[in-house]
This record gives structure tokens, sequence and C-alpha cells, in this order.
């Protein structure tokens, strides 16, 4: 059972990092205009918003 | 097609740019968003286009050197779409912390207690030990940590807000639930028990949060619908400066003593006296009255009214705070003040439903420590599974998912639901108050009374060469080529070469004979004979009668409440045979009228579109306008209407009541389900496991019931 103390701090640490990522793209205003995103997939030359 | 400049409008970045906030209408979709994009990015010095196809709104930055603002509108403008400048002060207010990040920490947090909730519950069968499931519950307990004191934040904040103001809403059952039953699993864990409800509190949370961010995107979405409209209302005004030249600038910049050019059809912007000889106002914005009014130099123009003349000068007396404008707005915020304290169904059940909560845990923790001599942590653990298993989790979701789902279907017909609240206040009202111009009629004058054809024939030719807004409606009834050599005297009418005559009263030398039908008249003279007469009334809206039937039909009853001539109101009335009506009201008697049917106990809706009406439509139960409404009026509207057509408003009155009908089951559904599992949990046998599938299972029942809303 020793196995358990590295791999709940191994699952945490992932999931930690899923939310930290998810938390970025919040910041990065990622869910602003969902409407007009999924047509811009489709441009080759589309820049990121800064 | 004039554009409104954007000039004004301007900032200055950083960077030496200039950035500008534009709200674009008639897009259709995403595509529609990149189509702009593009055309603007082949300008010259654009730094960075950027339109949100969301919330139509185009966010640019461009070098002035190179591209003017000017440009940028032409590009839009030309692609078929119509662009206005937006406020930047809006806009800031207009965000609202997102609830994402804390959905984010919970759903984070739900996914992983279940990792050690279903193996505690799988080692309870089997041949966990006990050090083990201690560590899981530890390990529980700092992912629940974040959850309970961040993410339910959104509801403790609220909560604490309401329990100082000595209220009960819907977060103070929610915040107890939660802290209380995160508080209780810590004291087991750190006893060593069985059961920890870790997973209850974060489950509790995540639902919960589920419905607010659902009320949250309805709320945006219709506020930016509503602030885009705002935005193309709003007008710029003319300054006139010392050297001559004109320059247009915001209309809440201008101060007494500015001189202004209004040119025709455009708002004057703010109180004002005339300087040019003659003016012709159309003041039913504020006063109601249809028919314009003539004035001279040196006659007062109040803001807010429409010059329905030629173009003319004026010196601002007034502006903002001191204005009949902003004295209309300040009436409105007063009479609006009331808003806050309505109950809405959530609220009378939390004010019901939380006592009943809090009291069945107490009893549930006295009957065990008295009763059946329980141990203190055990009749602790009873009380908290009554408050998880009664929480009132899917009456939490209960109203939300029904008003978006209502919002959302109402916003594709064209009708912007600003206040989620409104939908249950306006299934509620008993009777329904009109306003007349502007609301029940459009902004077209027609043709009324008309002489035989030879005359009509003449006056047809001579109006067909002027823009004033009388010639325009007749000439559009008689179709004529322009005649030539037609002389416009400015603010008094029409002459010919041969001395014919179409005008004012005054300047035709007609004479009113009979009583005054309340009509705007135009005169028409040959020389030497009778001056006769055309008379013009405005076209009531599309739907007008079908509606008013309609609103018979649902038991509401129609009151025209106008500011305009007995005469013109009666004419409207007797189009859809409404027998209540009055004219002649000033906006305090408006208000007043509306607060005195509120102190007999009717719920009062509102239809308006003018300045006059904005506080009548904040003191009614539920207010609604037309999009062509003023300023005023839209702040003080609690939905409103887009298009011609009054049919929308049957439509609108329909949804809120199947939305109200779906809100009562939904809450009285939440109840039953808790109540009956109120037995389980006050017996000692609700499970961890238990509660989990119970709460979900409610929630997604009510969230379905919502989707029935057509």
């Amino acid at each position: 059972m020793t196995s358990l103390l590295y791999l709940i701090p191994a699952a945490m640490i992932l999931a930690v990092a899923a939310l930290a990522a998810f938390v970025w793209t919040v910041r990065t205003r990622q869910y602003d205009d969902l409407e007009g995103d999924r047509y811009r997939i489709f441009e080759d030359d589309d820049r990121p918003l800064r | 097609m004039t554009l409104p400049s954007p000039a004004p409008h301007l900032r200055k970045t950083a960077s030496g740019l200039h950035s500008l906030t534009c709200t674009i209408d008639g897009m259709k979709c995403g595509q529609c968003a990149l189509a702009i994009e593009r055309s603007l990015a082949r300008l010259g010095g654009v730094a960075s286009a950027r339109v949100n196809a969301t919330t139509r709104r185009l966010n640019i930055e461009i070098d002035r050197a190179v591209t003017g603002p000017e440009q940028v509108f032409e590009t839009v403008a030309e692609l078929g779409y119509r662009i206005h400048p937006f406020p930047e002060a809006e806009e800031e207010a207009s965000r609202e912390a997102s609830l994402l990040v804390p959905l984010a920490v919970a759903g984070f947090g739900l996914m992983n207690i279940m990792l050690f909730s279903i193996s505690v519950w799988a080692g309870l069968a089997t041949d966990m030990g006990a050090d083990t499931r201690s560590l899981f519950h530890w390990a529980s307990a700092a992912v629940a940590a974040p959850v309970v004191v961040y993410s339910a934040s959104v509801f403790h904040l609220p909560a604490i807000a309401a329990v100082r103001n000595g209220r009960m809403t819907m977060d103070v059952p929610i915040s107890i639930a939660i802290l209380a039953t995160f508080a209780a699993s810590l004291r087991e864990t750190l006893h060593g028990a069985d059961h920890t409800y870790f997973d209850a509190a974060v489950s509790l949370t995540f639902f919960l949060l589920l419905g607010r961010i659902l009320d949250q995107f309805l709320r945006r979405r219709s506020r930016s619908a509503a602030d885009n409209l705002r935005a193309l209302t709003e007008g710029n005004a003319f300054l006139i400066r010392e050297d001559g030249s004109t320059v247009e600038i915001a209309a809440s910049a201008l101060g007494p003593g500015d001189l202004v050019h209004v040119p025709l059809g455009a708002r004057i912007p703010a109180d004002a006296v005339l300087l040019s000889d003659h003016g012709e106002v159309d003041e039913s914005a504020i006063t109601g009255e249809s028919r314009p009014r003539f004035l001279r130099a040196g006659d007062a123009l109040t803001g807010g009214s429409a010059n329905a003349g030629a173009a003319l000068r004026a010196r601002v007396t007034a502006a903002g705070a001191a204005s009949r404008l902003a004295h209309i707005a300040d009436l409105a915020d007063r009479a609006g003040s009331h808003r806050g304290r309505q109950q809405l169904l959530a609220d009378r059940f939390a004010r019901g439903y939380g006592p009943f909560v809090t009291g069945a845990a107490a009893a549930g923790f006295l009957g065990w420590l008295l009763l059946l001599d329980a141990q203190v942590s055990e009749a602790v653990m009873i009380a908290v599974a009554v408050l998880v298993v009664t929480c009132p989790c899917a009456a939490g979701l209960a109203t939300p998912a029904v008003v978006t789902r209502a919002g959302n279907r109402l916003l594709a017909d064209g009708i912007i639901v600003r206040d989620g609240g409104a939908l249950e206040r306006l299934a509620e009202a008993t009777d329904i108050v009109l306003d007349k111009t502007g609301t029940l009629t459009g902004q077209e004058l027609v043709l009324d009374s008309c002489p035989d054809a030879r005359i009509s024939g003449r006056a047809g030719a001579i109006a067909a060469s002027s823009r004033h807004p009388l010639c325009v409606a007749l000439s559009r009834a008689i179709r004529r080529n322009p005649l030539p050599g037609v002389a416009e005297f400015p603010g008094r009418g029409l002459e010919t070469e041969d001395g014919e005559r179409l005008g004012s009263a005054a300047f035709v030398g007609g004479d009113r004979e009979g009583p005054d039908d309340g009509l705007a008249e135009i005169w028409y003279a040959a020389p030497g004979a009778r001056p006769v007469r055309f008379g013009f009334s405005q076209a009531v809206r599309p739907g007008f009668a079908e509606t008013v039937e309609g609103l018979r039909r649902r038991g509401l009853r129609p009151l025209i409440l106008s500011g305009d001539t007995p005469s013109a109101v009666a004419a409207v009335a007797g189009k859809a045979g409404i027998a209540d009506w009055d004219a002649g009201r000033s906006p305090e008697e408006k208000l007043a009228q509306i607060q005195s049917m509120a102190e007999r106990g009717k719920r009062v809706a509102m239809l308006g579109d003018g300045l006059n009406d904005a506080p009548a439509l904040a003191a009614a139960h539920v207010s609604l306008s037309p999009s062509s409404a003023t300023d005023a009026a839209q702040n003080a509207a609690d939905v409103i209407l887009l298009g011609e057509s009054l049919l929308p408003l049957l439509r609108v009155i329909d949804v809120a009541r199947s939305c109200r009908r779906l809100i009562a089951q939904n809450l009285a559904f939440a109840a039953v389900y808790n109540i009956l599992s109120l037995p389980l949990a006050l017996a000692g046998m609700l499970t961890p496991l238990a509660a989990a599938i119970l709460m979900s299972s409610s929630s997604l029942l009510v969230m379905a019931n919502a989707l029935r809303l057509r």
C-alpha cells in the first residue's frame, strides 16, 4: 500500500496541472467569443488574441 | 446614409495608436465577423481588428496618420452592416467576475474526490484497512477545502450579506449546508470514522455553481444586446465653434452656453434656446404629443425632442444633471428603487424552506441525542445527513435552468429579457398600461384626411421637392414628379413660381373650421382659392388590433395612458376597441397613476417608449419597451421588443407564463423529492453513496423539465 504515497500525490499534481491549464484559458479570454471562434479555426493565417 | 462620427470615442493607447470599440448590427454568424476582420485588415494602418461575434462588437487599433476612423466605418458600412461607436465606460461596467474559474475548481474537486470516495465505498465492502481509509479521508479533505472555501464563496458572500440585512435567500441554506457538511466531515476524519461527506459538499457546490453560471451567461448575452441597442440610439451633437466650423462631439460633453447645430431628424442634444428664426420640433418622446410644435427664435427647446423641420441652431441652456432629461431620468431612478425588494418564487421558497431545513436538522440532532441516547458525534452526523439530503440543490437549479432556456428562446425571437426575474413578474401581471405615441404607433406618418384628386395631385407634386417629414409623408401617399422652381421657406412652407402655397396654416392662410382632430396638418392653396387641409396621423404598429385582442384573451386589461391630445388618443384606442384611455398625461401623472394602481393591488405591466414613460416604466411591476425607445425608457425596461410589430408582446407573455409554471413545478418537485428522502436521513440510513445519487438525479430531472419550455 506504500505505492499510494506516490500515486496520490502524482494524481493530484496532474489534476492541478489540468486545472492550471484551464485557468490559463479563462485568463487569456478564450471563452469570450465562442460563436466567432468556431469559424475562426478554419482561418489559415489566424493570429492569437493578444 | 450618414454615419455617426466615431471621432469622439477614440482612445489613445500606450503605443501611440488609437483604439475604438464599436457595435456592429446585422451580423448573422461568425462568418460575418471574419469577413469584416478581413476587409479591415486590408486597410492600411490597422494594427489589429477583432470582431467578437458573441457580443457583436469590434475592437480596432488604428494608426490615425494612415487611416482615419471614418474609413473604418465606411468599410464596414459598405459590407452592409450598421456600425456605431460604443461608449467605453459602459463596456467596462458590463464586466463582472466570471464564475468559470470557481466552477473549474469545483469540477476538479468533484472528479478527484470521487477517486477517493469510490475507493472507500468499495473498501468498506471488502478489506480496506482503517489507516488506508483514514489516508483517503484526509486526501478528500485536502481536495474539498479549496472548493468549500473558494468556489462556494459565490454563495457564502451573498448569504452573509442577506443575513446581515435580515433577509432569507436561497444562498443561506446552501451556504449552511456546504459549511456544516465540510466541518462535520473534518471532525469525523479526525476521529477515524467510516463515513465522511466531503464528496457531498463538493458535488453540492458544483451543481449549484452550474445553475449560477447558466444565469450569468444569459444575463451577459442579454445585457450586451441591450447595451448595443442603446449605443445605436445614442446621439452625438454638432458643436459650432467660435470660428464658425462645426465639430461632432458626444452629447454628454456639452455645457451651458455652447452653440449647437441640429440637422433635420436629429435629436436635440440638451435643453437649449432656439437661435434660428423658425423651428419645428417633435416632442413626442417627452410629452407624448405627436403633432410637431412650431417655434420662433428665443423659444425653449427640450433635450431629447427631435428636430422635425429644417436644420436649426440653438444655444445650450442646461446640459447633464440640470436638464429636463436628467430630471425625468432621476424620477425614474427613484421610482425603480422598489424593484430590489420584490420577491421571486425562488426567494419565497427559500423563506419557507430555509427554516424548515435547519429545523429538521436540529430535530434530527436532538432526537438522536436525547431519545436514542446516541453519542454527540453520531447525532451530528445525522444532522449533517439531513442537511445534505434536504439542501435545495435542485431548487437552486430550478429557476436558472428555466429562465436561461426562456431567455435564449426569446432572444432568438427578437426579444431581449434584461432581467430574469422580469419573466416571473410578467406572468403575474393583471393589467397592462400602454403608451400611445411611438409605442402603439410607429414613427411613420400617414395621410388621414385628403381633399379631391386634382388638388392632391398638385400638392403632391409640390411636396416631392422637400425633405420636411410632412412633405415626405404627403408625397409617399400621393406620388408625383417634383415640380421645378419650388422655393422653400424653412419652418413655414413651400411656394411655386405660380404662387401656389403648401405649408403651415399661417403661411397658406388656412383657417381651422370645426373641432381640432389632433392630427398633424399641412395646408395647400392656389392663388385666390380657398385653402384646403391635409391631416396626418401616425400609423399604428402592425399587429395592433390582434395584440390587444390577444391581451384580453389572456386576461390582461389594456389601458392607454398618453401625453397626446384626447382626440388623437381616441382615434388610436378606437382602432382596437380599447375603452379605457387617458390623454394629456405628464410624466409625473403617469407615474402617479401606476403607483395608485399598484396600491389597489393590481400588478401592472407597462409598455412605453418615451422619456415621459420612463418613471412609469420604472414604477411598474414589469416594464417593456420597443427597440425604438429612448435611452431613459430602455434603461427602465425589463424587456425590449425588437422590430416594428407588437405581436412579440403576446409571445413574451406566453413564454413568461409557461416559465413561471415550470419554475413552480421544479420547486415543488425539489421540495417533495427532498422531503421524501428525509426519513432516510433521520433514520441514519443515508450513506454518502445514497446522498450522491439522490442529489445528482434530482438536479438532472430539474434540468430536463426546463427543456420542456417551447
